[in-house]
């Protein structure tokens, strides 16, 4: 894609780059031919200053080309444009050195679909040729071991040979990487690039298959968007490099030039789908942005299919061109309006498509300043998508684990709030029955044993006095059922009393039979908040009816101990612990469970044990309260 | 006419029934009239100052507010106003609140109309009357437990095993073996031993328990 924009780039500046070798310097240097001398220590040259050029639209030989008018190339890669003719390339190279020199004519464009190579000494005699190389030449056929077009250039001491190149491509766009080498330092140099090379496309496979399996595990669709990302920008380099022709064999007739181009647009339809959802732009961009970005996804993927289907032609490589741009600026234009948004992984991707940039930046000031486009500036193309990928890949694995950071957290939140519904619709209804009964209920049937007893006074028949008297004594019962059970519900004016004094009052009445309860309270009371002691009253009243009700304890203590940091309350009774329940039963019983949701809503740690020497229970309450209760704020966070 | 030798009582009581059945029953009592029923707290004032009750039978339970308080304000702003509390809240503590902040009686709804009776004639007489009934009422409060004597005693059942057991020289593990309990409760229950008897060594806890005769 970068090469592509590119190329584009330099199509719109035409113009300006052919302005920058006036003729008037063209054709005073035409006939000179300046040789380019070899030196002892000589190991690469861009040969700038030194190539000429002669295009023709006929297939003309080398003898009557030599005659011909070459045009000094005065740029370190020559851009030719889009141009279908013969282009021929000359310079001549000069051993200044007493040694034999093994040097290495370098081509570093594999697109082309025919290239010849010449070789003439002074004598202008063909000393060494190579006819009809193309981008599909299989690396074994090539006289040197390179996926670009390599011929070697031998040199006796203080010889002089001149080179000629014959290049073609139909209808597309031709640079010239011109390059010559020492044959020690090109293969070293080879060896470097490549395997750079190679371990990019190595962490594109392994990133590729990794975010695969990852997504047929957990489904999360960023991760197949990224796998297809990766594999076809692997697949892009990996043709634009010629591996897939060269080594592969994969030589389908009809694709030719196409194959790039297919895998470009597959790059770009997983990039927009990558970009939108990574972004998450639905969360803060109208929804027609969104399907914009989808219809511009699908549109590039179907122009894909439409290059799969029809020849290769130079129009629909520059459309391309244009709809890469325009799609790097679309995603542009989403991470800007992300990061506008305070989406910390826009940061990300701006840093992953930064080089992209800088490079895009730099070509532009090139051609407008006529700066010089360097090797380094050209050779540095295959890794920045590897940076790209990369650094996304390191985003989409923070935002895995963000999302599930915040998934946990909603999760979490939810819970909360589900316990504390449960315990605060629990409170809210005992109160309110509590009260009910207690206030409303209580006072009549006080009245009525009241009212009674003045009858029974009134009364002059003594047997009628004596049922009287008989039916007191179940009113008085009432009465005291009606206060228990109301004081077990909600203890009234629990908050003015506080916990200690509400389980004294609350152990008190228990009747001590069967069971003894004891009370003791140790160490400076500490009031605490309204809620954490509400439901402390609740679980030990609780545990409290659970060893009344199924321990057949003979004691049973309840202590509340203010240590300087927490309270511990512990309960206990030697009764026959869990047997009681007839079996064995690990699921804890309604009471039970409704404890440990209360101990779990007031931030208390709630340990309970049940053995043949009877129940004992420990909870610890910290003063610092980490209640459990969600606060305002949480609510209104979990509305998402 | 008797008007003036009657006691006056304003009865202060939301729920309306009780407040019905009170009225009636004291206006039963040759000594006693009831001079005016109140039945939520913003009344309370106007009435006194309108009525000007010998004695007032207050209600804690009253809406938004509590009866206490409410008798609180009574007898600092009429000193001469006897004030008992006639509640269904059977709570020592509240009780104990009662007597602490002056007011003159605590009575249970529920109570007998006799003891009702000798409850008033007694606080008219210038005595203060709370009801004995009121469960644990004269046991000793929680807040008071600063005697370091008192401390001494507070051990558990369970408590008391353990103190033997290890003056007997078992171990942690023994003792949870023996107990039927895990090794974190028998931890917990040392570290609440130490901490009731305010002791820190063990020598000093065998020293105890010896004393005691554990």
């Amino acid at each position: 894609m970068f090469r592509l924009i590119l190329i584009l780039l330099v199509f719109l500046w035409q113009p300006a780059y052919s302005q920058t070798v006036p003729d008037k310097i063209t054709s005073k240097l035409s006939k000179q031919n300046i040789p380019f001398a070899i030196g002892p220590d000589f190991e690469k040259t861009s040969l700038a200053g030194h190539v000429y050029m002669y295009s023709t639209p006929s297939q003309e030989s080398i003898h009557s080309v030599t005659q011909k008018f070459f045009k000094l190339l005065a740029q370190e890669i020559p851009t030719v444009g889009m141009d279908s003719r013969f282009h021929w390339i000359r310079y001549t190279v000069q051993n200044n050195t007493s040694v034999e020199k093994d040097l290495i004519a370098d081509l570093r464009y594999n697109e082309f679909n025919d290239v010849c190579y010449y070789v003439l000494d002074s004598n202008q005699q063909i000393i060494y040729s190579k006819k009809h190389y193309n981008r599909e030449t299989y690396i074994s056929k090539k006289p040197v071991q390179s996926r670009f077009f390599s011929f070697p250039l031998r040199l006796g001491p203080f010889e002089s040979a001149t080179v000629y190149w014959r290049v073609y491509r139909k209808e597309s766009f031709i640079v010239l990487p011109l390059g010559l080498f020492d044959e020690e330092y090109f293969f070293t140099f080879n060896t470097t690039y490549d395997f750079f090379l190679y371990l990019s496309l190595g962490v594109f496979t392994f990133t590729f298959l990794l975010s695969l399996i990852l997504y047929l595990f957990t489904k999360y669709r960023l991760l197949l968007f990224y796998s297809g990302y990766t594999i076809s920008y692997g697949l892009t380099i990996a043709s634009m490099e010629g591996i897939l022709t060269q080594y592969f064999h994969l030589n389908i007739p009809f694709l030719e030039d196409n194959t790039k181009n297919v895998f470009i647009c597959y790059l770009n339809f997983f990039t927009i789908l990558f970009a939108v959802h990574f972004l998450e732009i639905r969360s803060f961009l109208a929804k027609w942005v969104y399907y914009f970005f989808i219809v511009q996804a699908t549109l590039v993927l179907g122009f894909g299919m439409y290059l799969l289907l029809t020849p290769f032609t130079g129009t629909s490589s520059v459309i391309l061109s244009g709809v890469a741009m325009l799609d790097m600026l679309l995603i542009l234009s989403l991470v800007i309006s992300a990061f506008i948004h305070k989406k910390r992984v826009a940061m990300l991707y701006l840093i992953a498509m930064l080089p992209l940039f800088i490079s895009a930046c730099w070509l532009i000031l090139t051609l407008t300043f006529e700066l010089e486009r360097t090797w380094f500036y050209y050779q540095s193309f295959p890794f920045l998508p590897f940076f790209e990928v990369v650094i996304l890949g390191i985003g989409l694995g923070y935002k895995l684990i963000s999302d599930r950071n915040r998934y946990l957290t909603g999760l979490n939140t939810l819970e909360k709030q589900f316990t504390s519904s449960i315990v605060n619709t629990q409170d809210a209804e005992r109160q309110r029955i509590a009260a009910d009964l207690h206030d409303d209920l209580g006072g009549t049937l006080a009245t009525i044993r009241r009212r009674l007893s003045d009858l029974r006074f009134k009364v002059k028949i003594d047997s009628v006095a004596k049922e009287l008297d008989e039916l007191d004594p179940l009113i008085k019962k009432g009465s005291d059922d009606l206060r228990r059970i109301s004081h077990n519900l909600m203890p009234p004016e629990f908050e003015r009393i506080g916990l200690a004094n509400s389980l004294k009052q609350f152990i008190a009445e228990i009747p001590s039979q069967p069971t003894s309860f004891q009370f003791i309270v140790s160490g400076e009371i500490h009031r605490l908040p309204l809620e954490i002691e509400l439901n402390s009253y609740r679980i030990v009243s609780e545990l409290v009816q659970n060893i009344f009700k199924h321990a057949q304890a003979t004691r049973a203590s309840i202590q509340l101990l203010y240590y300087s940091d927490f309270l511990r309350v512990v309960v206990e009774d030697d009764g026959i612990g869990d047997k009681s329940k007839k079996s064995y039963k690990i699921v804890p019983g309604m009471g039970l469970k409704n404890s440990i949701l209360r101990a779990d809503y007031i931030g208390a740690s709630l340990h309970r044990e049940s053995g043949e020497a009877g129940t004992s229970v420990i909870l610890d309450i910290p003063y610092r309260s980490v209640s459990n209760a969600p606060d305002k704020s949480d609510q209104d966070t979990t509305g998402r | 006419m008797r008007l003036t030798s009657q006691t006056r009582i304003l009865l202060v009581d939301d729920h309306h029934i009780f407040n019905e059945g009170l009225k009636r029953l004291i206006n039963e009592q040759p000594d006693y009239m009831v001079c005016g029923q109140v039945y939520q707290s913003k009344d309370i004032f106007p009435a006194i100052e309108q009525l000007r009750p010998h004695l007032i039978l207050l209600d804690i339970n009253l809406k938004g507010i509590n009866g206490i308080d409410i008798g609180k304000r009574i007898i600092k702003d009429y000193p001469g106003i006897k004030v008992i509390v006639l509640t269904m809240y059977n709570q020592a503590k509240l009780l104990e609140e009662s007597r602490k902040t002056g007011l003159h009686g605590y009575l249970l709804k529920d109570s007998t109309t006799s003891k009702l009776l000798t409850g008033i004639q007694a606080v008219l007489k210038g005595e203060f009357y709370f009801d004995s009934a009121v469960a644990g009422s004269y046991q000793s409060d929680p807040d008071e437990f600063i005697d370091t004597f008192a401390q001494k005693l507070n051990l558990t059942f369970r408590e008391i095993e353990i103190i033997r057991l290890i003056k007997n020289g078992y171990t942690n593990e023994q003792i949870a073996d023996q107990l039927h309990l895990s090794f974190f409760t028998i931890k917990t229950h040392r570290k609440n031993i130490h901490f009731k008897l305010g002791l820190s060594k063990v020598t000093e806890l065998i020293d105890f328990a010896v004393k005691n005769g554990i």
